[in-house]
């Protein structure tokens, strides 16, 4: 028998890392395929931190009491985010790119349009 | 607490279900910055508070800005007709739904092979390794933090130990910077004064300036400003450093952008300024780097230095503050800007209309 | 049960009451601009009582000082941005709800 209680975080990330890769899949929405890249991130953040976590666990400051939760995963969350907001910045320029090109953020329009412009 | 979990656990899941489905990009942004509203809530209760606080400026601020600037800048015309109420949301995609089955069905049977969470034995946060000698994770959280004298366990490990991980984020960012400036064309952060406002978003009016939110605005400014500085100096002893406080100052620049109007604030900011804010954080983290190397140690060997090594993180966290305040406001900054037209094509459209 | 405890589930009960009474404004209400006036003022309500709660509860002097802070910025920071909502709104010719469209069936 799995135990749902305690490894609920886990299962959190495994629902938002699907919901985050079918945003990315099924919409035809370019800004809508970046949210969907933003939460894919998220979710793997959430395994890192939550593995980090203890029982009872104070933040890693040495000035608080025993046991404090691990610091390694949160200094690479710490810049896996702000890589994040790069990334999604140059993903969003290029979306506003292809749109003052083609007008449209259909990805299917797009595709069309690039078949039309090679024949 | 465990009631609190499962609550914010069923936000998240919800919050996320409704980005997927709903078809408004403008919706599915709001709903998102909900969603990482929730999870910096999801960091405190796992003892995060700097992850916490970095979300919170990050993913409920200048993501969802950015995000924001691009709808507006684009147009989505949903391809179906009926404006219903549940048109508003799309219906599963069957065959994406099976390719995320066959995905998620591995991820469920290995997440659930994992230690609990919480788990004071699990590998990841164990103090003892199984010989019965101290982890890793002991030595870092413990003897070392004491021996520096350096509260924040967590800006320990990113200005110490990681040292070089936090310089390849830095280039990272940097490098980010100059991607979207060639993506959109641009040479400059700012607007040349001359460029004429091109009619991007469709205002039936010019913009005019709201009283109420210019005042709020001059009144909450500097308070979030004071805020980011405190942030990135007392990153060593507190939750906080470069990373969120850089975010919050950024932040308040780019308020300011929200309410005055980017490109009046873009000159007011000055583009020579950001420029030099960027380069002195970026030159400082790489001179830190350099010269412990130039005076007998190793690259990068922050207890190298003959000061004490709290000042020399300072150091550190203020040069990353500098360079991650500058970039996103920068970014935001270009991002509103939008690309710039051809100059063939802008010159015969200046021709059409004389 | 000392009176603290009663004081701080007392505020904290006000500060739920607040904020569903302001999610019921926002589900229940026609337009932008009502919406927008029962989010605003329930909504900075219930914060504020949500703030007392925890400095009573924490009760150290800097505790209440950061929830005096906070709630100086909740006070500002959020009625302005509903105010900037809905003056945008009104700038893009969002139509205003009226008893008509009550009587032709068309809104809830």
């Amino acid at each position: 028998m799995i135990d749902l209680v305690d490894a609920h975080f886990y299962l959190v990330f495994v629902g938002i890392f699907a919901i985050g890769l079918y945003t990315m899949l099924d919409s035809p929405n370019l800004v809508k395929k970046v949210i969907g890249l933003n939460l894919v991130q998220v979710s793997v953040f959430l395994v890192f931190v939550s593995a980090g976590y203890v029982e009872g666990a104070a933040p890693p400051l040495l000035t608080l009491e025993h046991p404090h939760a691990n610091p390694l995963p949160h200094a690479i969350v710490l810049t896996a985010i702000v890589v994040g907001v790069s990334l999604t910045a140059v993903a969003l320029a290029l979306v506003v790119k292809l749109y003052h090109e083609f007008g449209t953020i259909d990805v299917h329009e797009i595709e069309r349009l690039m078949e039309d412009s090679h024949e | 607490m465990i009631v609190l979990e499962l609550v914010l656990a069923g936000f998240l899941l919800l919050t996320a279900l409704l980005v997927a489905l709903l078809r408004d990009p403008i919706e599915a942004t709001a709903v998102f910055a909900a969603f990482s509203l929730g999870l910096a809530v999801v960091w405190v209760l796992l003892a995060a508070p700097d992850v916490a606080l970095t979300e919170a400026a990050v993913g409920a601020g200048v993501m969802v800005i950015l995000l924001l600037i691009a709808v507006a800048r684009t147009e989505w015309e949903p391809s179906t007709v009926d404006r219903g109420r549940l048109s508003s949301f799309q219906g599963p995609n069957p065959r994406a739904v099976i390719v995320i089955a066959a995905i998620s069905i591995p991820l469920v049977y290995t997440v659930t092979s994992f230690p609990d969470i919480g788990d004071p034995n699990a590998p990841a946060v164990s103090q003892v390794d199984p010989a019965g000698e101290s982890s890793p994770y002991h030595h870092y959280i413990g003897e070392t933090a004491q021996s520096l004298d350096l509260p924040n366990s967590v800006a320990l490990v990113l200005a110490v130990f990681r040292n070089l991980d936090t310089l390849g984020e830095v280039v990272v960012a940097f490098t980010a910077l100059i991607g979207v400036l060639i993506v959109l064309d641009r040479t400059r952060i700012t607007a040349p004064r001359d460029e004429p406002a091109v009619e991007e978003l469709d205002y039936p009016d010019p913009y005019v300036m709201s009283p109420v939110g210019t005042t709020a605005v001059r009144l909450v400014i500097p308070l979030v400003f004071v805020f980011g500085v405190y942030l990135t100096l007392h990153g060593a002893v507190l939750p906080g450093g470069g990373f969120q406080g850089g975010v919050v100052m950024g932040a308040s620049i780019i308020l300011m952008a929200l309410v005055f109007g980017h490109r009046p604030t873009g000159n007011w900011v000055d583009e020579r300024l950001l420029v030099w804010v960027i380069t002195i954080g970026v030159g400082l983290f790489l001179s830190i780097a350099v010269g412990s190397y130039l005076i007998g140690g190793s690259l990068f060997d922050v207890e190298a230095y003959p000061i004490d090594t709290v000042l020399v993180v300072d150091v550190l966290e203020v040069a990353i503050g500098l360079l991650v305040g500058g970039v996103v406001t920068a970014l935001v900054l270009v991002m509103a800007l939008g690309p710039t037209d051809d100059v063939s094509e802008s010159a015969e459209q200046r021709g059409d209309r004389p | 049960m000392s009176i603290e405890l009663w004081i701080v589930g007392l505020l904290a009960f006000g500060s739920l009451f607040f904020t569903v009474v302001g999610v019921v404004g926002l589900y229940r209400l026609p337009d932008i601009y009502t919406r927008a006036h029962a989010v605003t003022k329930a909504d900075t309500l219930g914060a504020g009582f949500a703030l007392v709660a925890v400095a009573v509860a924490i009760g150290s002097t800097s505790a209440v000082l950061k929830a005096a802070l906070l709630f100086a910025i909740v006070f500002v920071a959020n009625p302005t941005a509903v105010h900037l909502l809905v003056r945008a709104a009104y700038s893009r010719d969002v139509s205003v709800w009226t008893t008509t469209d009550h009587q032709q069936g068309e809104q809830p």
